[in-house]
This record gives structure tokens, sequence and C-alpha cells, in this order.
């Protein structure tokens, strides 16, 4: 995993349950299923592309960058990540989880709090072992 | 014609000298004319017919329900002439404006094709801000004019006018003005795709309803994101007209300092036109009242520089028509 920075600001309690990145990262991915697990892990996020009638607007291109996420949880088509600035549905997002790479497609995206929003992203494929 | 029971109200305004609108027109007596049939549907508008009726201080005339369609294609192909006509007063020309658009935005949205629905947008909200722009239109008198019914088409169609009327008060140029005309009237784009027995339900939603119903402003983003001809302050508006500026709305619960501007213009717009519509279960409510409860939420649900403009407008003095 490359070191870009962290710019999420999650609130105190979600921080304190962050794991760290050797947790059991492997039997979550072997577990998943159609039930969503909780994992809270840290990651990568790639904005893949974004549909154009955003993609114009330079107030948003210009404070977003490939960060550190924290995942939130993951099934067999989900996963929730935790990011600093808003994404939009449709955008398409790379999510690197130690060896593993998630492309999702937004679908929701909530705000927590400054530089803190929960998106959830449909997932549409997973390369193992990068 | 006593009982106008199957008839429907038109303004004798509309009726242009020598078109021929192929459906009957009638009026109610006025001294000295007799009340019976003013024009067949066989024969043009009497230009000195029209007058006398007219002159004598008719300014409606009464058309079979059935007719209703066949009235509105008139008023489609006409609108220009009509609308045009400085002769036409501006109270008139408001209410064709609000006839012709919900007709034209109410068979695009039956029609569900979003390309079409876009072209339309932009020609109607170019005649609405040709009209509210280069006019003195007092809120009250739109207000007075436009039809109240509940409906999505009547009701995007009035908020893009109330959407115009605020933008000009905030000084945004007509450039911007018509975009947002285009917004609003796009901006509940996605109930096209919620059931319609929800959308229609004569009372208060259950949760799973609000819930599948809160999906509309995504659902709109969704439609319109991919569109060369969609700005991102028109997309904004579709997708944020429900946030409001304390975080307590939706889809994203965002607060106002992330709201487009265009957003926080189209929620107020939108509130205030769902407040002084009809709905199967509540009456409409009057402009002051409205405006009263819309204030008692300033800078919670709503911005409250742009509210403060908006209660400008509502207070504004309306104008002399005749002018
Ligand atoms: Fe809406």
């Amino acid at each position: 995993m490359n070191s870009s920075p962290m710019l999420v600001q999650l609130p105190a309690d979600i921080r304190a349950r962050v794991q760290s990145p050797s947790t059991t990262l492997d039997q979550c991915f072997e577990n998943r299923t159609s039930n969503r697990l909780n994992v809270l892990l840290e990651g990568n996020i790639t904005i893949l592309s974004t549909p154009t009638a955003l993609r114009d607007n330079l107030e948003l291109s210009a404070s977003r960058q490939n960060s550190h996420v924290v995942v939130k949880d993951l099934s067999r088509t989900g996963v929730g990540i935790y990011y600093h600035e808003q994404l939009f549905p449709l955008e398409k997002i790379q999510v690197e989880l130690q060896h593993r790479r998630l492309t999702a497609i937004v679908v929701r995206c909530r705000y927590l709090g400054p530089k803190c929003f929960e998106v959830g992203a449909k997932v549409i494929s997973v390369q193992s072992n990068l | 014609m006593s009982d106008h029971r199957g008839f429907v109200p038109i303004s004798m305004a509309t009726l242009l000298p020598s078109a021929m609108l192929g459906i009957d027109v009638f009026v109610r007596s006025a001294p000295g004319l007799p009340s019976a049939k003013l024009f067949a549907s066989d024969e043009p508008v009497c230009e000195s017919k029209l007058r006398d009726y007219c002159n004598a201080g008719v300014t409606s005339a009464f058309i079979d329900v059935e007719d209703r369609h066949k009235y509105q294609s008139y008023l489609q192909r006409n609108w220009h002439l009509l609308l045009e006509d400085s002769q036409t007063p501006l109270e008139n020309r408001l209410e064709i404006m609000g006839d012709v658009v919900r007709g034209v935005i109410d068979k695009q949205l039956q029609g569900g094709d979003i390309q079409s629905l876009i072209k339309a947008s932009n020609q109607v909200a170019e005649t609405a801000v040709k009209l509210i722009s280069t006019n003195e239109v007092a809120l009250s008198q739109l207000c007075a004019v436009l039809h109240h019914d509940y409906g999505t088409f009547t009701h995007s169609a009035n908020v893009s006018f109330y959407a115009v009327m605020l933008a000009k008060q905030l000084g945004y140029d007509q450039v911007e003005q018509h975009e947002v005309a285009v917004g609003a009237l796009l901006h509940d784009v996605g109930k096209m795709e919620i059931d319609s027995g929800i959308i229609n339900k004569p009372g208060p939603l259950n949760l799973q309803e609000m819930n599948a119903m809160k999906r509309h402003p995504i659902i709109g983003f969704e439609k319109l994101v991919h569109r060369e001809d969609v700005s991102f302050g028109q997309l904004m508006m579709t997708y944020q007209h429900h946030e409001r500026v304390d975080g307590s709305g939706y889809p994203c619960a965002i607060p106002g300092d992330l709201i487009h501007p265009y957003g926080r213009l189209c929620a107020i717009v939108d509130v205030f036109e769902a407040l002084t519509s009809q709905r199967p279960y509540r009456k409409p409510m009057e402009i002051e009242k409205a405006m009263d409860f819309m204030t008692s939420k300033r800078g919670t649900d709503f911005d409250a520089d742009m509210l403060d403009v908006w209660v400008e407008l509502t207070n504004k003095e309306e104008v002399n028509y005749e002018q």
C-alpha cells in the first residue's frame, strides 16, 4: 500500500475502533456474504471516473485526490468507506485493501461531519493477490 | 351555460383573431350581448365579435372539458404570438405562459423521453425568463394566475416561474435565470420512476413509501448526470433541493455551505409552491401564512439571506397590469 495521506476526519468513536491493516483481512474476503461485515480497516482510494456534468466543476476536482480511506464495511456486493470529500452517485472508485483491489460504483453518500462522508458503493470487481 | 359543469374557462386574451381553434367556444351573457356559442368549431375567430365581448368586460370564455387537449395544442402552436403581443395584458400573458408550460411539461414527462423534456424545458424557460425578467411582475400577481392543482407537472412549472423571480431578485443575469428556470423544470424528474400510486396517494405516506419517495433526487441525478446539456448547477437543483441548511435534509444531509446556491434557491421555491398549492388532503395556504411558516425555518431549513430576498419579493406591491 502506498503512503497517500489520510484526509478523512473520523468522529472520535469511530476512529478509536479502526483496526490496524494486519487484521484478518483474508477472513473478511473469504467470508464475504450478502451480509455486511463491519471491518473498519485502512485502505487507499482512487477515483477512476466522474460523470460529465460533474467533471467540469473545478471546485470539485481541486479538492479531491487519491488518499487513505477507512473501509467501514464489506459484503459480496458492496463496500462502505469514510472519505474526506463528497462523492456522487455513479462515480467509479477503486479501493485498495492490502493485496486486494475493489472497483465499485458510488450509490450513496452521507455527510457525517467536516471532512467526513460515509460513502456506499456497489462492488463490480475484485482483483486479488496484487 | 348556467351550470359550467363539463366546461372549463379559458382566457379571452388567448383567442387570436382569424385563428381556427377547431372547438366550440362559449360565453356567458354580458349586458346587451347574447349568452351562447361565441365561435363554432368550424369557423375562425371573428375579430369584431371578439372585440365587442372584450369591450363589454368579458374576460373568460368556456370550452367543453373534452376539448381541453385541442385547446392546449392550439396554445402550443401560438404561444409565441400570444406572449410577444404587447397588447395582451401582462396578467394574461403570465396565465398563458402557465398554461403552455404546464401543457408542454406534462406531455414530455408523460412521454418519459428525457431528451425532449430538456429541449422543451429550454424553450419554455426562455419564455419565462423573457416575461418575468423584462416586466415588473409581483409574486402575488404570478401566484394568482398559476394553477394550483396537485400534480408534478403543475408543480415543476410553477417552481420554475418562482425560481426565475427569486433569481432575478438575487441579481442573477439572464443566462443564469435561464439556467435556473430549466433546472427547476427538471428538479423532480426523478419522480418519473417512482410508483404513481405513491406519487398520487391522497394522504400522508407510510415509512416505506416515504423512503421510496426520498430516492427521487438520486434517481433524477442519475438521469441527468451523463448529459452534456445539463450544467452542474442544474444537476444540483435536482440532487439537492431537499437538502436543508442545518444538515437535516436528504439525500446527503449536507450543511448549507456544501449545498450549491441553485440547490438552496430551489429548496425555497419548491416548498413555497408546495405550501401554496392544493393537495388532496389539505387546502392551499395563503401566501402570508406560507411565508410565516417558511420564516420560522430561516437558517435551519432555508438559507437565511436567500429567504430574506424571497420575503422582500412577497412584500412587493403589485404593479398596474395595464402598463
Ligand atoms: Fe422534490
